[in-house]
């Protein structure tokens, strides 16, 4: 089955773009096959899951989730919500080997969506990316299923660090989202849909 | 020799502690080749393991570990954040028939397909006639479409000097023109084996001047000795579940040494023993009782050469 591998650096919303996007591709629960390496299909309701799973703090995903999602017409997809990578190791081993997986699955994936927050683009004074985000746009940009989603344009300034970050990766697809309105689904469901 | 996959070394790197995922993730994209799953190293130690056994082929042996050692090194070297040689793997085999090329290049194909060089690591083998076509434009379409068929793994072009023979005016020198423009445009895509008699080749390499520098690796296939001739024989028994007779033993010894047998080629020992193998399914068909052993010995009977 095809992986899609939802990545990105600290709080910059995977697990909460992960449950809502599921819910908007029609699932009214969540079919989860595998949390944290241990193989066991069960269900969640999206709500449950945001309650146990979203929080504000940053690294509160501290395993690997797959999900599995229906497409439409018989395409499957196996959804990773994967733990927040960074450009500094981390005190905690098991959050490390959570992240060795996370690269890992990096490798494997075929469709790649990386998100960027972008309230911290407007907080950098030079309104720059984050050093992790650098490190994988240079890794992910000549892949074929890699894609931008630019997350948390909902707040003020959010559009203006979309199309800073559009201008800064010309000819990858740059994509606007808000994770939490559950903005720009559309143009990623069309993203992820395409065989590449 | 021990094989340690990239990845998974990088991998290990974060988990400890030692790299940072940001910093694993510029390695792997430093990383211009594909990075091997375990499944084709594992088909990579069996490759140079099955090198390993083959008979003879000393030098040809010791020149594939120094060039694993070597692409291992230059890959750990670029992991490091160190200037790194460019891997260019284009090769050129010099032997009569018979002598293992062919063998050779399939096993290298897993090995490179291992190591990481090459995605795929199959062998499309062809010669002068799959290149040259019949007109202007036909031969450098029909060459490329040769390259992309070996897009991953390995071009083999069996008796490559003959696509200089005709000389300037052939289309031969089109196909020649083609490949050394691939081979700079498609860098890590193939590997081109150019393989064929060591004199030809020479010669091959005298008439064209810029090809020696763009093939660093050169192989040489000596024949085969007369008792290299009978080991690979032993083998070929051994894989086939077929034991020879003391006297058939003897006449495949002499049989080998006779002039139209004794060219080194283990194409001629292999052809010898399937007739033999043949002539023994015969001999047995007309017994009644057939024990295992019957089933499995070869006699001197089955090896003449002349066939009563």
């Amino acid at each position: 089955m095809r992986l899609c591998t939802v990545i990105g650096g600290p709080n910059t919303g995977k697990t909460l773009f992960t449950i809502n996007f599921v819910e908007y591709l029609g699932h009214r629960r969540l079919t989860i096959l595998s949390n944290g390496g241990r193989r066991a299909r069960t269900t969640l309701s999206p709500q449950a899951a945001r309650q146990s799973l979203v929080s504000a703090r940053e690294f509160s995903t501290r395993t690997l989730m797959e999900l599995e999602v229906r497409l439409g017409r018989g395409i499957r997809l196996t959804l990773i919500d994967t733990v927040a990578i960074s450009d500094l190791v981390h005190p905690d081993t098991s959050l490390r080997r959570a992240m060795a997986e996370t690269v890992d699955v990096i490798r494997r994936a075929h469709v790649l969506l990386h998100l960027v927050d972008s309230e911290a683009m407007i907080r950098d004074p030079e309104g720059k990316l984050q050093a992790i985000d650098r490190a994988i746009a240079t890794y992910a940009s000549t892949r074929k299923g890699y894609a931008i989603l630019v997350n948390k344009t909902d707040v003020q300034d959010g559009r203006a660090a979309f199309v800073r970050m559009k201008q800064a990766y010309p000819g990858l697809p740059v994509l606007a989202i808000s994770a939490l309105r559950r903005r720009g689904f559309k143009a990623v469901r069309a993203f992820v849909s395409v065989k590449s | 020799m021990e094989l340690i996959p990239p990845g998974q070394r990088i991998l290990n790197m974060v988990a400890d502690g030692s790299i940072s995922s940001a910093e694993a993730l510029k390695m792997l994209a430093k990383a211009h080749y594909r990075l091997p799953l375990e499944r084709e190293r594992e088909g990579a130690r069996e490759a140079l393991a099955e090198l390993e056994g083959l008979v003879g082929l000393q030098h040809v042996k010791a020149l594939v570990r120094e060039l694993c050692a070597f692409i291992e090194v230059q890959r750990m070297r670029r992991e490091k954040g160190l200037a790194a040689e460019p891997l260019v793997l284009h090769m050129i085999f010099r032997g009569n028939p018979g002598t293992g090329k062919t063998t050779v290049a399939r096993l290298l194909g897993k090995i490179f397909r291992g190591l990481g060089v090459l995605e795929k690591g199959h062998v499309v083998e062809v010669e002068r006639a799959d290149l040259v076509g019949e007109y202007i434009g036909h031969t450098a379409q029909r060459t490329r479409e040769c390259i992309l068929r070996a897009k991953g793994g390995i071009l083999f072009i069996d008796e490559a000097y003959s696509l200089a023979r005709g000389g300037e005016k052939d289309f031969g020198k089109e196909a020649i023109d083609t490949l050394v423009k691939s081979m700079e445009d498609r860098k890590n895509d193939f590997v081109l084996i150019l393989a064929g008699y060591l004199a030809e080749m020479e010669w091959f390499l005298k008439t064209n001047p810029g090809l020696r520098s763009r093939f660093p690796i050169q192989l040489d296939f000596p024949d085969y000795d007369h008792n290299e001739l009978l080991s690979i024989a032993e083998q070929i028994l051994e894989q086939r579940q077929y034991t020879l007779t003391p006297q058939a033993r003897k006449l495949l010894s002499n049989l080998l040494k006779r002039p139209e047998h004794s060219n080194g080629n283990a194409r001629t020992v292999r052809n010898l023993i399937e007739r033999a193998i043949r002539r023994q399914a015969v001999r047995l068909m007309s017994l009644d009782d057939i024990s295992t052993d019957a089933l499995q010995l070869l006699a001197a009977g089955d090896l003449e050469v002349e066939w009563q």
